[in-house]
Order: C-alpha cells, then sequence, then structure tokens
C-alpha cells in the first residue's frame, strides 16, 4: 500500500469526515484537512507553518498540549473524552463558525506518527461527539427529575401517614369518651326509662365506631398502611367466641347461627385474630341483616398448605333474600351495595365487603360469593395462617370414646352438626327430631343405653323443658344425665334447668370445647360435676381452666386525657383493681419513685400521646434506670389511638411489652393484665 | 526465569511505578477537580497464570479493562483491570456521583478507556525516562469481558509485571490491577534495563 | 562551610539517586539519610544542626509533611523541601504554609541542585 499515489492518500486524509492536524517537535502545524477549515475562522492554508497555541484558543497549558508533548518526546497515544474536558477548542457547526452557542463538543486523540528523517510528529484527531453529549445530558437530566419525583413521593407518603395517624388520634379519643362514659352510665343505678335512652345511646355509638372503624381502616388500606399481626392463638376458641357474640342479634330476628368447626384439627395457630374476627363479623353481619327466617352456618376448614402453612377456608352460608347475579362480581368493589336501595332499607357505607376482601388479600387469601335470588348466599373465604408451637394440650379423646348419646333437636342442620363432632369424639350418636320421638326411642329400647341426652329448648309441640319433665317423669328414665342447648339466655335460666333436673346447659352456638368439658364433667361424675352450682355452664367450665386473676395488684394508670382517665379508671375498678393516676409521663416516674413498696405498682397502663413526656420517653426512662429507685422491668401496656404499620414495633422498641388500641375494650384489659400479671406462673 | 531482581532492584522498580502513580494521580486531580490518591500496596514479577490466581476472580467474573500494546525494546501488552462493579463504581465517583449507575453505561467505556490512558500513560512515561526504553505505545482499548477470556490471549510462557493500584477517593476506595503482560524474552530485557539502571545509581553514587 | 543534609525517603534508590547528586554539587556535605520518619527521628536531636532536609511525601507511618511537623518541635532546619510526584491541593497549600519547598518527582539534577546551593 505504501504504492499509493500520495495525491490518493492526501485526499482520503483531507476528506475525512473527522478533523486532523498534524503537528511537529516544536508543536507547528505540518498538515490540516477539509474538516478543521469547514470548523473552525481559518482557511487550510492559514494553518500550516503556524503554531498550534496560536491558532487555537485554549490549547495552551491543556491537556491537549500536554498529551501531544508526551507523544512527541515519549511516543505516548492519548484519548481524551468530551466528558473530562470541558472546554473544547474553537471549531463549530457548519454554518454557525464563530458562534459560542454553537461550540462542538470533542472527543481527541492524539498520538505519534512518528517521520521518515527522525524528527517526531504528531497527529490530533477530533471527532463531532455533540449527539452523544446530547444523550448523556438527557440521561442526567431523567435522572434529576427520577430523584426529584422519588423525593416527592416519599413526602407524599408520610404527609398521608402523619394525616392517617392524627385523624385516627383525635376521632378515637372522643369515640372513647363516649362509650367509655355510656359503659360507666349504665352500671350505675337508672330508671328503666333512663336505662332504655342509655342503650339507644351505646347502640348508636357502638354504629358509629364501626362506622368509623370501617373508613379509618378504608384509607390505610388505601395508603398501603395497615399491617397484619402474627399473634398464637386458639383458633377454635376464637371462632366460637366471635359467632357467639354475633348469634346475639340473630336471636332477636328469631334466626340460628350455627358454627361447624369440625373441620379444625389443630387449636393453635399464628394469624391476625382481630382481622379474621373483623372478616367474619362483617360477612355474618350482613347474613344476619339480610336473611329474615332460617339459619346462619358458619363452617370453617383448615388444611395444610404446599409450603408448610395453615389455608383457613371459612364458608358462611345463609338462606337470606339473596343477590342478583351480575351483582356478584362487583359486590367486594368499595363503594358499591346491591343497589340503592339497600343503602335505604339496610343501612351501611358499602366499604365493609370492600374490607373484607382487602384483608384476605393481606393474609394471602380470598373471597368470593354465590347466591341464589330469593333462596341464599354464600360467602366463601380462605386466609393462610402459620403452624403455632404453642400448641396447646388436647385432652385425651378416650374419654368420650364408645359413649352413645341421644341428640333431640328439630333443627336437621343443628343435628347434623352436633353428630358430625360427637363422632370426631368416638361418640355413637342417635337423632331425635322432636320430644315425642325421643320418647318413643328412650322408652322401646332398653339396648340404647344413653350415657347422655343433648336436647335443644326452642322446639315446636313439645319444647326442651317440657320434655325434660316427661323424661324424669319415667322412673326408668329420670336418673339420665341431660344437657339444655338453648338460643335464649335469661337471667334465672340456671336455676330453672337446675330445677327441672338438668345437669348442663349451655347457649348455643355451642363452643366444641365447651361441649367437649361439659361431657366430660357430667360422665366423670365426680367432684367437679357436684361443685357445679347449680349446674353446669360454660362459665363454670371457664373458671375451672383458668388461673383466677390477682386482683390485688395496683396499677398505675399514665394518662393525660380527662375523660380517657376516668374510662379506663372505671375499666380497672370495675375489675377489681387498685388504680392510681398520672397525668403524664414525668409524673408517672416521679409516681415510681415515690411508690409505697409495700403495695409497689405491678403494671402501667400508658398512654402514648402525652405532653411534657410521652408514653414512649417515659418507657425509655423507667427501662434504663438503673439506681434502684424505679422498678425497671415492670411490665408496661401501651394505650393508642394508632394502630398502624409500625405502631406495634415502636411500642415494643421503646421496651413497651404490649400494647392496646383505643377505644378500650375491658374484656381486652382484663386478658392482657392476666397475662402480663401472670407472666411468672406462666413461665416455666 | 534467569536471573530475579535483587532487592534493591526491585526497590528500583518500585520507585518507578510509584512516581508514574504519583504523576496519574495529579493528571486524574485535575480531570476531575477531586481529591485522587493512588498508591500501589503490591508489585511483582510472576509467571502470567500466576497473576491470573493473585487477582482471586471466579472465572466467570466481569471485568472492564484498558489495554495497550507496546513493542520495541521489549513487547507485550498493559492491562488496568477493574471487577464491572468496580469500573462503574470508579466512574460514578469521578463524575461527582450524578448518575445512578444503570444509566452509566454508556458512557462508562469511554471514561473508563480515558482513566485507564493517564494511568497507564504515566507508567510508560516513567519507565521510559528512567530505563531510557524505546518502545511504542498503542492507542487504548476497552476491553469487557470475563475474566477467564481475557487472560487466555497470552501463552501459558508469559510473564507478569503485577502491580495492584489502590485509588482513594472522597466518597469510596476502588481496587485495580496493572499488569504488564510479556513473553519470556521481553521480560528479560525488560529487568536487564532496570539492573542497568540501578547499576549506574550505585555506580556513580561509589564514585 | 560543611552542610549537614538529611535525606529521608523510602525508596533505597530514589536516596541513591539523590546522594548522588549532592556528592556532585556538594561533595563535602554531610549526609544523614533515613527510610522513613521513625527512624529519620532517631538520628535527629536539637544539637543535630541540620542545614537542608530533603523528605519524600509518600511514606509508610509518618507522611513528609508530618515528619517536617515534628522535625519543627525539635530542630529548626532553614531549608527544607518536599519531594512528591502527586502535587494535590490541599498539600501544596499545607506544604507552602510551612515554609516547606515543593520539589516534583521525578527529580532532575538541576532542580535538586539549584534548591541546595540556594
Amino acid at each position: 500500500m505504501k504504492n499509493l499515489s500520495s495525491e490518493i492518500l492526501f485526499n482520503s486524509l483531507n476528506k475525512l469526515n473527522v478533523g486532523i492536524i498534524i503537528i511537529d517537535q516544536n508543536s507547528n502545524v505540518v498538515f490540516s484537512n477539509d474538516w478543521i477549515s469547514q470548523h473552525s475562522v481559518y482557511q487550510q492554508e492559514e494553518c500550516v507553518g503556524k503554531f498550534i497555541g496560536d491558532l487555537f484558543e485554549g490549547y495552551n497549558h491543556s491537556r491537549l498540549s500536554d498529551a501531544c508533548q508526551n507523544a512527541l518526546t515519549l511516543g505516548l497515544p492519548t484519548k481524551l473524552s468530551n466528558t473530562f474536558n470541558s472546554h473544547p477548542l474553537p471549531f463549530y457547526h457548519k454554518n454557525y463558525i464563530g458562534n459560542a452557542e454553537y461550540l462542538i463538543h470533542q472527543q481527541i486523540s492524539v498520538k505519534n506518527i512518528g517521520s521518515g528523517d527522525g524528527n517526531s510528529l504528531c497527529e490530533i484527531l477530533i471527532d463531532n461527539v455533540s449527539s452523544s453529549y446530547r444523550k448523556e445530558q438527557m440521561l442526567k437530566k431523567l435522572a434529576d427529575e427520577n430523584k426529584q419525583q422519588q423525593v416527592k413521593a416519599e413526602m407524599a407518603n408520610s404527609a398521608k401517614s402523619q394525616f392517617l395517624a392524627n385523624m385516627s388520634h383525635e376521632i378515637r379519643t372522643p369515640m372513647n369518651g363516649v362509650l367509655g362514659m355510656l359503659e360507666l352510665l349504665s352500671s350505675t343505678t337508672l330508671t328503666k326509662e333512663q336505662q332504655h335512652f342509655s342503650n339507644l345511646a351505646k347502640t348508636s355509638a357502638d354504629t358509629l365506631l364501626h362506622l368509623i372503624n370501617d373508613i379509618l381502616d378504608f384509607s390505610k388500606i388505601e395508603a398501603g398502611k395497615l399491617e397484619v399481626e402474627l399473634i398464637d392463638f386458639d383458633l377454635r376458641s376464637h371462632l366460637g367466641d366471635i359467632v357467639q357474640a354475633l348469634s346475639i342479634k340473630a336471636k332477636e330476628k328469631h334466626i340460628e347461627v350455627i358454627l361447624d368447626d369440625t373441620g379444625i384439627d389443630q387449636n393453635m395457630v399464628v394469624g391476625d385474630p382481630g382481622r379474621l374476627r373483623q372478616i367474619i363479623t362483617n360477612l355474618v353481619g350482613n347474613a344476619i341483616k339480610f336473611t329474615h327466617q332460617g339459619e346462619i352456618i358458619v363452617k370453617a376448614i383448615l388444611t395444610q398448605t404446599m409450603n408448610s402453612k395453615l389455608n383457613l377456608e371459612v364458608m358462611i352460608s345463609d338462606t337470606g333474600i339473596g343477590i342478583p347475579k351480575e351483582k356478584c362480581l362487583t359486590l367486594f368493589d368499595p363503594f358499591t351495595q346491591v343497589d340503592a336501595s339497600t343503602t335505604r332499607e339496610f343501612g351501611g357505607t358499602g366499604l365493609g365487603l370492600s374490607i373484607v376482601k382487602q384483608l384476605c388479600r393481606l393474609m394471602k387469601g380470598d373471597v368470593f360469593v354465590t347466591s341464589k335470588e330469593g333462596k341464599g348466599s354464600v360467602f366463601n373465604f380462605n386466609v393462610i395462617l402459620d403452624e403455632s408451637d404453642k400448641q396447646s394440650a388436647m385432652l385425651p379423646l378416650a374419654n368420650l370414646h364408645g359413649c352413645k348419646i341421644l341428640v333431640v333437636d328439630d333443627n336437621a342442620t343443628n343435628r347434623q352438626m352436633i353428630n358430625k363432632q360427637l363422632s370426631l369424639w368416638g361418640v355413637a350418636v342417635i337423632e331425635a327430631a322432636d320430644g315425642i320421638q325421643a320418647l318413643d326411642i328412650l322408652e322401646s329400647n332398653d339396648e340404647h343405653n344413653f350415657d347422655l341426652i343433648i336436647i335443644d329448648m326452642q322446639m315446636p309441640k313439645m319444647s326442651g323443658d317440657m320434655l325434660c319433665k316427661k323424661i324424669k317423669e319415667n322412673p326408668n328414665l329420670k336418673t339420665m344425665k341431660l344437657i339444655m342447648l338453648t338460643s335464649m339466655g335469661q337471667r334465672g335460666d340456671a336455676k330453672y334447668f337446675a330445677e327441672l333436673g338438668f345437669s348442663a346447659y349451655l347457649i348455643k352456638p355451642v363452643i366444641s370445647s365447651d361441649l367437649y368439658h361439659t361431657m366430660e364433667i357430667i360422665l366423670d361424675n365426680g367432684g367437679a360435676l357436684e361443685k357445679a352450682s347449680p349446674l353446669v355452664t360454660k362459665h363454670y367450665i371457664s373458671s375451672l381452666k383458668k388461673v383466677v386473676p390477682n386482683n390485688e395488684g395496683k396499677i398505675l394508670l399514665v394518662e393525660d386525657n380527662r375523660i380517657n382517665q376516668q374510662v379506663a379508671l372505671g375499666v380497672l375498678k370495675r375489675l377489681g383493681y387498685q388504680v392510681e393516676i398520672a397525668g403524664n409521663g414525668l409524673k408517672a416516674l416521679e409516681a415510681l419513685k415515690n411508690e409505697d413498696k409495700n403495695q409497689p405498682f405491678e403494671l402501667i397502663f400508658m398512654d402514648c400521646q402525652m405532653p411534657e413526656m410521652d408514653g414512649y420517653q417515659a418507657t425509655q426512662a423507667i427501662r434504663s434506670s438503673s439506681d434502684g429507685t424505679i422498678n425497671s422491668t415492670i411490665p408496661i401496656i401501651a394505650m393508642t389511638a394508632n394502630t398502624m404499620k409500625g405502631d406495634k414495633e415502636k411500642c415494643l422498641s421503646v421496651g413497651m411489652n404490649d400494647y392496646i388500641s383505643k377505644p378500650i375494650d375491658h374484656k381486652v384489659v382484663e386478658y392482657k393484665i392476666t397475662k402480663w400479671l401472670n407472666q411468672d406462673l406462666n413461665e416455666e | 526465569m534467569k536471573d530475579e531482581l535483587s532487592p534493591l532492584e526491585i526497590d528500583a522498580l518500585t520507585e518507578i511505578f510509584n512516581i508514574g502513580i504519583g504523576r496519574a494521580a495529579n493528571s486524574l486531580n485535575k480531570m476531575v477537580s477531586q481529591t485522587v490518591d493512588l498508591s500501589i500496596p503490591e508489585i511483582e514479577i510472576l509467571p502470567n497464570k500466576d497473576a491470573r490466581l493473585k487477582l482471586n476472580f471466579a472465572e466467570t467474573t466481569e471485568i472492564s479493562a484498558v489495554s495497550q500494546r507496546f513493542e520495541g525494546d521489549f513487547k507485550g501488552q498493559a492491562l488496568l483491570i477493574f471487577t464491572k462493579e468496580s469500573g462503574l463504581q470508579l466512574v460514578s465517583s469521578l463524575l461527582g456521583n450524578k448518575i445512578p449507575l444503570d444509566a452509566l453505561s454508556e458512557l462508562e467505556q469511554d471514561s473508563l478507556v480515558e482513566i485507564g490512558n493517564v494511568i497507564l500513560n504515566a507508567c510508560f512515561g516513567t519507565v521510559i525516562n528512567f530505563l531510557k526504553s524505546k518502545i511504542t505505545i498503542e492507542m487504548p482499548e476497552f476491553i469487557q469481558d470475563q475474566i477467564g477470556n481475557v487472560f487466555v490471549y497470552s501463552s501459558e510462557n508469559d510473564w507478569s509485571l503485577y502491580i495492584k493500584v489502590k485509588f482513594a477517593l472522597p466518597s469510596d476506595n476502588v481496587e485495580g490491577f496493572i499488569s504488564f503482560v510479556m513473553d519470556i524474552t521481553s521480560l528479560e530485557i525488560f529487568q536487564e534495563s532496570v539492573k542497568r539502571f540501578v547499576f549506574g545509581i550505585t555506580h556513580n553514587a561509589a564514585n | 562551610m560543611n552542610k549537614i543534609i538529611l535525606v529521608v525517603d523510602d525508596s533505597m534508590v530514589s536516596r541513591m539517586m539523590i546522594k548522588e547528586i549532592i556528592k556532585n554539587h556538594q561533595p563535602e556535605a554531610q549526609i544523614i539519610e533515613a527510610a522513613n520518619g521513625e527512624k529519620a527521628l532517631e538520628q535527629v536531636n536539637q544539637d543535630s544542626g541540620i542545614d537542608i532536609a530533603l523528605i519524600d511525601y509518600n511514606m509508610p507511618g509518618l507522611t513528609g509533611l508530618e515528619l517536617f511537623n515534628e522535625l519543627e518541635a525539635i530542630i529548626d532546619i532553614p531549608k527544607r523541601a518536599l519531594l512528591t510526584a502527586n502535587i494535590q491541593d490541599d498539600i501544596r497549600d499545607k506544604t507552602l504554609a510551612a515554609g516547606v519547598t515543593f520539589l516534583n518527582k521525578p527529580i532532575t539534577e538541576d532542580v535538586v541542585a539549584s534548591f541546595i546551593n540556594s
């Protein structure tokens, strides 16, 4: 290729689409190509022989001149990018020569190209990289914008959280006052009229609280701030409690609520009992609302999933008015109800079902409904729970195995339910649909030596108590042990049934464990049965199970709001505790320091939001106290109006042991106090 | 390997490259108006496959490298090697940490080449100055590949002047490796020039 | 007349090169040399009467600047120079503030000679 004519070589170099300048050892220009003259103020001939630093401003003392020296003296090649060189040489876009706004962004390469006669030559190659520079700038701009957006979003998010937290607190505090005061009011002596008004007020307040909770929950879910707890709890017992509480309303409409938990073989699970209660209460509440006659069945099944979790499936079927098919899908959208008239007739915000769906989703499950207009509906939901390692001792089944029991109930579903449950325990069951059938079975067959008879109270033609009388009149049968199951609990029932000759009476819907213990006690026929006065009831069973709470302890209540103080005080005093009040964290610390050592504080209920020193700070102060003047390990239970993501962690991280949310529920308070005061007894 | 270098000769080599790296840091400083400190914690001459082991990267580690070939008195290839992450980190740092790493790849190549060029040139420069070597050096190239592939190009008999380089920047520390890979003949000539240089000094000093 | 010159550099070759230059321009000079700051301090006390100090910046242990600071507490040295390849702004400022001269590496005979002779 050395034979190519110099003309060809010259032309190719000249016409290159990049700038070429060749300088000699003194940095004088030996050659510059067309590109250079097209993009600078110079004609080609003007450059040759001139010192490059004179021609191009910015060359002297630049990295370029260093690079040229390196090339000339040491033979080093250099690449100079646009990025690290902010002062380009004066080359411009064509048509804009001399216009500083149209400087080209340049990438420059410098190398030694030697020369035959031993003199060094340096070639400077200039490439126009303006387009990639623009790309670069755009990337930087996008990155900046992105960052700004992020910051904005974070600010909006925390504003949202702050708002929700404030709203929660602002709303719950007076609600706590209203509900608490009504509760205290109703426990004072009132005239009948006053009691009536008080009850109405309570119902309204409950409804209001329910609505508020729905709205707050909905907002939290929307903001992604709702968190699900992980607590060990007794699933069967919990389902029983929920359904029992709901059945009170159903009874007013003469509807049965039946719980079928035979599909649950484990008692203890890990999950969020509060949210589970919320879901079931909502769905059953709806069922009760839209059902006017018949029954509501709550059937629960617990199965293992592939990854060692538990799937809880609950079906709630009713014999209500049903839902049109088209509405079934949109039912769980927020703000929808079946139609406008439903709202007028049945009330509600239309949020309930959408919250149910969100809660199910939060617990990795879902909900759907099937329905037949005029016949009824089935709401079906599932949630994922975890295995609990705190399996409560399952009582041995040997006791009931082989027993024979007669079940008398006009409701076929009920009979089947009890039959199913008893069969699981190894009991042989005979069913009778009414009193006459029962007596027939009892009188006809001596082979049927029943160990127990379970009798429903509300039956047509012959009620349960009448049947009992008939049985007791029969000399062959009068030693039979009888269990009464009634839907309605009224004052005086226990005495009445005891006098009739029943050994036990339970209120429907019956929790399987209660039934089990009742049967156990009766069949054992020992001291437990004797002591049951006037007969075995749910309460009697509870009293046998539970550790008697130590009501002698003194409790320190730390709360600044006077109404809340009264409410909490009322609840604690009703439970039989001695209470001292401190208005803020500082006063609490003083109270602890000055406590009577003969009767020290055993537990603290600490409000979180207080002036001067809030609950978190006070807890930290108590926990870090090491001079022995304060019991730094005293159980502290937080009372908070906020129940959002991170609140629990915040309470626990400062050293609180537990927390309850406002408005405070006396049952929850009792439970928590029992739990924390009996901590020593629970530990092994 | 015929004659290993004596401790004094290693001292000279270290000083030569220290000065080179120092000047490189100086240049980088000017380029980015940021404090850049470079130091050489390790310098060694060993067979190429041992140098490869010293790098302690898994075969599949992605590396970014700048390479400049040279020939003349001695012939071979100079490499400045980073792990892909370190390379990105270095560029990002020097660019003021303003661009997110995933958008950086466009610029990474050009910037890394320029930085590598500055450093390798500085090393070449001091070697030429002190050892009076006559070598011609090629333009820098960018290599991005798995380490296993990069070291395959040279033969089993090649040797490496292996240098570990530490970049201390205000925001973080980055580590890179320089390797001057030469065949055994070139290496011997290189070592000869080092011996001559040291001899010259000691000889003169003795007088 | 005979100057006492302190040379501190972790590179023996570098010390040799400096000594060579000194020998060429001030053959009568007495040279105290050390490979790092610690060893330098061991050899110096208030009576050492050092006239010139040539100290490398980049050394293990005490840097050249730190060594100058330590020496200042012990002895007054009229002519002080810091040798380095890397002239970073903050180091340069500190050096000049301390009244110490800057000498670039690689050192050239002219520059060193003119410094010690000035």
